[in-house]
């Protein structure tokens, strides 16, 4: 079944079909949104298996809600926003992940990362393969792996992110400061140990 | 301008996994096991609810069949909830039996493993034990009539400074009056008081029960053991990009450091900088009664980039000290820019490179400066992301 996700009409056709529980249509619509979300999903989990585990949790309710879509944003975003709200309800279930740090080294840390990169590193970075800088994100700890996909990638404001986690604004903004500064080391250390397979 | 961030939007953005064969089926096997799993789970909180019903229903008509029965069988369910509480219990009723359940081994054990000393009930009648020969005690007895279920629970009975226990009279009757002696002076009139001990010691504690003239003294409670407390203290020193670490702790048997996933048992250590970053250091000194005390700090680490810089140069041609810029051992490894000023001011360098150098010329004129003191600004970044900014004087001989 080929569908032209721009199309309103279609769209809400195949929508109406999974509703009534057509198979086929379920299974082009996930078939669709397969590789989108598995990106979504494996940015927020240290593996393949968890973030795997959170797609397929995450399109459970998506079938499960797509009743209530009503056609007011892309079908795209919505599904995001179902993966991305699996997603963080899978990391709060872990209570340990979060943990206050002091308010002074939040304040430090605040403009750290904030600083240009040379032109050459951005090269550098700009040369690597996506699925790269996905398996670095999943090498940083669940906390700042969650605060920096909400932030940077999520576009969520430290006060959404400190409501939806539970955990202090000043947390939020400290985890966020030393994800980057985490990646921009892991990244640095990636593109100095394989420079020869890139260039 | 683009940030560090963005272009990792971007790519994450514009990517997408291709479908894998067989994640339909994976996905409709999870579709299936939920709707199972559901429909069991609304299924067995069903039934649960159900013979929770008929439990209750039964258990009510049983007692109710037991208080119209007699009266002197309604209090069997207090003793039994005595023994599934206490530790210890003596019971008199019983044909003068005397059971002792001692379960302080078990306690012992348990404060060993989580160096909190669990809760345990010591049970007044074991005066008994020593009194039952006594004749003035076994009128006592008799007349206190209503004192003999009374037993005391401490939530403690040995444990680390400060020591807070907790004091539980069981049984008590609504008239009766206390008075607790907490064996360091300090007493109390309160039914349940808690007390901290702040001092280690031996606290030998008693407690005086007066019901409508009716006396009892508990003097025989295991007494209170309350241990000494070490005291966690560090000093650390930077040497180049090396921190020394040194144990300060006083009164203490054994240590151990904890660095963020690290644990190390030595009393000095050497942690090598490796960028600017906030080290999370625990110290926890532990003394022979297993009582710690720990103390934590967040040190910033300055990592001091290893960049030489000379005092003067000779820009003569001669294949000596004809340039002057950063020195590094490995130059891929660092991006560097540099800023030359005369005394006034004014900039007759610039330049972005690794390495970078500075011949001795003013890049407007072309023309060779003349000797005399300049001065530098080197912006320097390395591979890890350390940044650090040098600035000095540099003398140009000619």
């Amino acid at each position: 079944m080929k569908i032209n996700w721009q199309d309103n009409e279609s769209v809400k056709k195949i929508i109406e079909s999974c509703i009534k529980g057509d198979l086929m249509s379920q299974q082009t619509l996930y078939k669709a949104f397969y590789g989108k979300m598995l990106v979504v999903c494996m940015r927020y989990a240290k593996d393949k298996d968890e973030a795997l585990d959170i797609l397929q949790d995450g399109f459970v309710k998506v079938f499960e809600k797509l009743k209530n879509f009503e056609f007011k944003g892309s079908l795209e975003g919505w599904i995001r926003r179902i993966m991305v709200n699996t997603a963080i309800d899978n990391i709060r279930k872990r209570k340990d992940v979060f943990t206050k740090t002091d308010p002074e080294l939040e304040l430090e840390l605040d403009s750290i990362a904030d600083e240009e990169m040379n032109d050459d590193e951005l090269e550098k970075i700009k040369s690597l393969k996506a699925e790269i800088i996905i398996k670095l994100i999943q090498q940083l700890s669940p906390a700042y792996r969650t605060v920096f996909n909400m932030f940077v990638i999520e576009n969520m404001t430290h006060a959404e992110i400190a409501e939806r986690l539970n955990i202090n604004i000043g947390t939020s903004k400290s985890n966020l400061a030393k994800a980057k500064i985490k990646l921009r080391q892991l990244v640095n250390e990636y593109i100095k140990t394989y420079h020869h397979e890139i260039f | 301008m683009k940030y560090f961030e963005d272009i990792i939007k971007e790519k994450l953005e514009n990517f997408e996994y291709p479908y894998e064969e067989g994640a339909w089926k994976q996905f409709r096997k999870r579709q299936l096991f939920k709707k199972i799993y559901y429909s069991s789970f609304i299924f067995s909180t069903i039934i649960a609810i159900v013979a929770l019903y008929y439990f209750i229903n039964s258990y009510n008509s049983e007692s109710k069949l037991t208080s119209s029965q007699n009266n002197v069988l309604l209090q069997e369910p207090q003793q039994t909830l005595n023994i599934q509480n206490n530790i210890t219990t003596l019971d008199l009723d019983n044909n003068k039996s005397i059971k002792i359940k001692d379960e302080k081994k078990s306690v012992n054990n348990n404060f060993e493993n989580t160096g909190k000393a669990n809760e345990s009930i010591i049970n007044t009648d074991n005066n008994l034990n020593n009194n039952i020969n006594n004749d003035f005690n076994n009128i006592a007895v008799q007349n206190v009539g209503d004192l003999k279920d009374v037993s005391i629970k401490l939530s403690a009975y040995y444990g680390c400074v400060p020591l807070k226990v907790e004091f539980e009279i069981l049984n008590l009757p609504a008239t009766a009056k206390c008075l607790w002696n907490f064996g360091d002076g300090n007493i109390s009139t309160e039914k349940n008081p808690s007390y901290i001990y702040k001092k280690p010691g031996n606290y030998k504690i008693s407690l005086t029960i007066k019901n409508n003239d009716l006396e009892k003294n508990f003097d025989n409670i295991s007494a209170i053991e309350v241990y000494p407390k070490p005291f966690a203290k560090f000093t650390y020193q930077q040497n180049a990009n090396n921190i020394l670490f040194e144990n300060k702790s006083k009164q203490f048997s054994s240590i151990k450091w904890i660095l963020s996933d690290t644990v190390i048992y030595n009393e000095t250590f050497a942690f090598e900088i490796k960028r600017n970053e906030f080290l999370d250091v625990m110290l926890i000194a532990e003394n022979q009664y297993k009582c710690t005390d720990t103390i934590r700090r967040k040190i910033e680490l300055i990592y001091l980039m290893p960049v030489q810089l000379a005092d003067a140069f000779t820009p003569d041609g001669d294949g000596v000290n004809d340039l002057f810029g950063p020195q590094v051992l490995d130059y891929d490894s660092y991006n560097f820019i540099m800023y030359i000023y005369t005394k006034t001011g004014k900039c007759i360098f610039e330049g972005k490179g690794s390495p970078i150098w500075w011949d001795g010329t003013d890049k407007e004129t072309k023309q060779p400066c003349p000797a005399d003191n300049y001065f530098y600004k080197i912006f320097a970044i390395d591979r890890l992301g350390n940044r650090q900014e040098f600035s000095g004087k540099i003398k140009l001989l000619r």
